[in-house]
C-alpha cells in the first residue's frame, strides 16, 4: 500500500518519511505501553463496569451455631435403639441419629454442643458420650416420658433458647392422659411451643421410619395399651428449633443426610448472593440474547421494546435445605415479580452450576444455580424484578403419615396433622418468604 | 467529559450497530472516556510532534501534505490500536460492537488529528501552510 501513496516521490524523501514515521510510532507504542500494562495485571479481576451487584452479603461468613440435642428416652423410645451385635444390623433410627449427633459433635459449623435427654418436663444434660451410648442401646433403663406439650415447654423455656438451634429427637406420639385434651392438639402444640410464635423462630420436621424392637405407646390405648413389636417399621421425627437462617445453615450443612421427609415453618435464609450473569461466560446458553441489555451501577440496563431481552443470574443457595435445591422445585416455586413491566422464569432454565463450571469461571464461582429469565415489557424509565422463593405450604406427606388410630403400628402417626397444624397456626396466613433479591432495571430508551 | 464521550462514541457507533453488549456498561463507565482521552492525548502529541518537532525544532523538509496525510494516517491507526488494546485489557469481550469502537475511533483520531492541525499549524516555523493555506 505505502508504494501506491509514495509513487513520485524522490527516493531519499520516501526514506525520511519512513524514518519519521517509525520515530513516531516508536514514541507513541512506548507511551501506550507504559499505560496499558498495568492494566493488563488487573485483567482478572472483573470489571467495575460489570460488577455483580449483590455479592457483599455472600462475604461475611455466618456465625458458628451454638445447638442443643435433646433425645426423648422415654420406654416409647427404646425400641428404636436396641442393642445390636455383629449379627444385628442398626435400625435407621440409630443410623440417622447416630450419624446426625456425630455430625453435630465434629462439624466446623457448631462452635458449642450440648446434649440433653428428655426423661420427664425437664431436660437433663448428658455428655456427648453418653447420648451416643443411648443410641447405640447401651443404656437398658429408660424413663416413663412425658408428654409431647410438656417436653416442648421445656425445651424452648429454657434461657437463650430462642437464640439457638434445638434438636427434638423423639416419635412425637402424643397421646394426652386428660381424654379432652384430644379435640385441643393443635393448640396445645401451638402453646406449648409459643416463643416460636413470639420470636418467629423457625422449625423444621424431618420424618422417617425405623425398625423398631420392643415395646410401642400407641397414643390410642385401645384395644391394647402397649404391644411388643419385633422389627416393625414405626416413625420417628427430628424437629430442629432456632433462628430461621440458622435452622437452614443447620439443615443444610450439618443434617445433610437427611431423610426424604421434610417440612419447614417460617424458614428463612439470608439474602443469598445473587447477581446477573452476562459477561466473561464461555457458555453461549448463559449469555444473554434478545434486545440491548448491560450491566450498570448495581443494576441492569435494558431495552425490550423490540424483542423480549432473556438473560441469566446467579444465584447462591447453598442454605437451602437439599430438597429445596433442587431444580424441579425451585422451577416451580420461585417467582419473578417485576411491577410495571413483565418479567418470568423461562421454563427448564433453573439449573446447578457444576463444580466444574464454578472452579473453571471466576464469575460463576460465587453461585450455585442460574436461572434465566426474561423481561418482555418495561412501561417505566425504572422498576425493580423480584426474585422471590415463597414459603411453601405443609407438604402432603403429612397427610399420608397421619393417622387417627395408631394401636395397630403402621408407619403413621397419630395426630401428625394436627400437631404440625398447632405448628403452621404459629405463623401468619401467609408465610414470609425464604428469600427475596432485588434488581434494578432501567429503560435503555 | 465522560458524558461527552460516552455520547459521542455510542451515537457514532449506533450508526453501524444499534444493538448494545452485554458489557456496555464497561464502555460507559470506563473505556469511552479511557480511549477518548488516550486518543485525543495521542493526536495532539502527534501534532505536536509534527508541528513542532520536526518542523520548527529540526528542520527536516517534511512539511509536505504527504507527510501530514502519513502522520493522520498515523494517528488513525493508533486509534484502532488503543481502542482494541484498553478495551480488551479491561475486560470488554471480543464482540461486533469493540469492531466498529476500534472503526469509530479510527475516525474519531483522525479528527482530533485535523483539529489539532488547523488550530495549531500557524505557530510552525517551516508547516505553517500544510496542508493547506489558512484559515487563520
Amino acid at each position: 500500500m505505502p508504494i501506491s501513496v509514495f509513487a513520485g516521490v524522490p527516493a531519499p524523501r520516501l526514506f525520511r518519511c519512513f524514518r519519521l514515521a517509525s520515530l513516531f510510532f516508536g514514541t507513541i507504542s512506548l507511551l501506550t505501553a507504559c499505560g496499558s500494562e498495568p492494566a493488563e495485571t488487573t485483567a482478572g479481576k472483573p470489571a467495575k463496569g460489570t460488577k455483580a451487584p449483590a455479592e457483599a452479603p455472600a462475604s461475611a461468613e455466618a456465625a458458628p451455631l451454638h445447638v442443643s440435642v435433646f433425645l426423648e428416652y422415654s420406654g416409647g423410645m427404646k425400641g428404636f435403639v436396641p442393642r445390636g451385635g455383629a449379627d444385628k444390623p442398626a435400625t435407621e433410627f440409630q443410623q440417622r441419629i447416630g450419624a446426625l449427633i456425630t455430625e453435630t459433635q465434629v462439624s466446623g459449623a457448631v462452635a458449642e454442643r450440648k446434649y440433653y435427654l428428655c426423661e420427664n418436663a425437664a431436660p437433663r444434660p448428658v455428655k456427648f458420650e453418653q447420648l451416643r451410648d443411648v443410641v447405640q442401646g447401651e443404656v437398658s433403663q429408660a424413663a416413663l416420658g412425658t408428654e409431647l406439650p410438656q417436653m416442648l415447654e421445656g425445651i424452648l423455656n429454657r434461657p437463650k433458647a430462642g437464640e439457638e438451634v434445638s434438636v427434638v429427637i423423639s416419635d412425637f406420639i402424643y397421646g394426652p392422659a386428660r381424654k379432652s385434651d384430644f379435640s385441643q392438639l393443635p393448640n396445645l402444640i401451638r402453646t406449648s411451643i409459643a416463643p416460636v410464635s413470639q420470636q418467629q423462630l423457625a422449625v423444621a420436621v424431618f420424618g422417617e421410619t425405623s425398625h423398631f424392637y420392643g415395646s410401642y405407646f400407641p397414643a390410642v390405648k385401645t384395644p391394647v395399651q402397649k404391644r411388643t413389636l419385633n422389627g416393625e417399621k414405626v416413625p420417628y421425627y427430628v424437629w430442629v428449633i432456632g433462628p430461621p437462617a440458622q435452622v437452614a445453615r443447620y439443615a443444610a450443612e450439618v443434617f445433610r443426610n437427611a431423610p426424604a421427609q421434610q417440612a419447614f415453618f417460617g424458614l428463612k435464609t439470608k439474602t443469598p448472593a445473587f447477581a446477573p450473569l452476562l459477561t466473561k461466560l464461555t457458555d453461549p446458553k448463559l449469555k444473554s440474547s434478545g434486545g440491548t441489555v448491560y450491566a450498570e451501577n448495581n443494576g441492569l440496563t435494558l431495552n425490550p421494546s423490540d424483542d423480549p431481552v432473556d438473560f441469566s443470574v446467579g444465584l447462591d443457595l447453598k442454605e437451602l435445605p437439599a430438597a429445596w435445591q433442587k431444580p424441579t422445585f425451585l422451577a416451580q416455586h420461585l417467582q419473578v415479580r417485576l411491577p410495571n413491566g413483565q418479567a418470568s422464569l423461562l421454563p427448564n432454565s433453573v439449573r446447578p452450576l457444576t463444580d466444574e463450571e464454578q472452579s473453571g469461571q471466576p464469575v460463576l464461582a460465587p453461585y450455585t444455580h442460574v436461572v434465566r429469565l426474561r423481561v418482555s415489557k418495561l412501561a417505566s424509565p425504572t422498576a425493580t424484578l423480584t426474585v422471590s422463593l415463597p414459603a411453601p405450604e405443609t407438604p402432603d406427606w403429612v397427610a399420608a403419615w397421619s393417622t387417627t388410630n395408631d394401636n395397630t403400628p403402621a408407619p403413621r402417626t397419630f395426630g401428625l396433622d394436627q400437631i404440625l397444624a398447632g405448628v403452621r397456626q404459629s405463623y401468619p396466613t401467609t408465610l414470609p418468604a425464604v428469600f427475596t433479591v432485588q434488581l434494578p432495571l432501567k429503560n435503555d430508551k | 467529559m465522560q458524558t461527552f464521550f460516552t455520547s459521542l462514541y455510542s451515537a457514532l457507533i449506533s450508526i453501524f450497530q444499534s444493538q448494545r453488549p452485554a458489557d456496555y456498561g464497561l464502555y460507559k463507565t470506563d473505556l469511552f472516556s479511557l480511549v477518548g482521552w488516550s486518543t485525543l492525548g495521542v493526536s495532539l502529541l502527534l501534532v505536536l510532534a509534527f508541528y513542532y518537532v520536526f518542523n520548527s525544532a529540526m528542520r527536516t523538509g517534511m512539511f509536505r501534505s504527504t507527510h501530514w496525510a502519513l502522520t493522520l494516517a498515523l494517528a488513525a491507526g493508533l486509534g484502532v490500536f488503543l481502542a482494541n488494546s484498553l478495551s480488551k485489557s479491561h475486560g470488554a469481550e471480543v464482540s461486533s460492537y469493540l469492531g466498529y469502537f476500534m472503526v469509530v475511533n479510527m475516525i474519531v483520531a483522525a479528527l482530533w488529528f485535523l483539529i489539532f492541525s488547523v488550530l495549531l499549524k500557524r505557530w510552525s516555523t517551516y508547516a505553517r501552510t500544510t496542508p493547506f493555506v489558512g484559515p487563520f
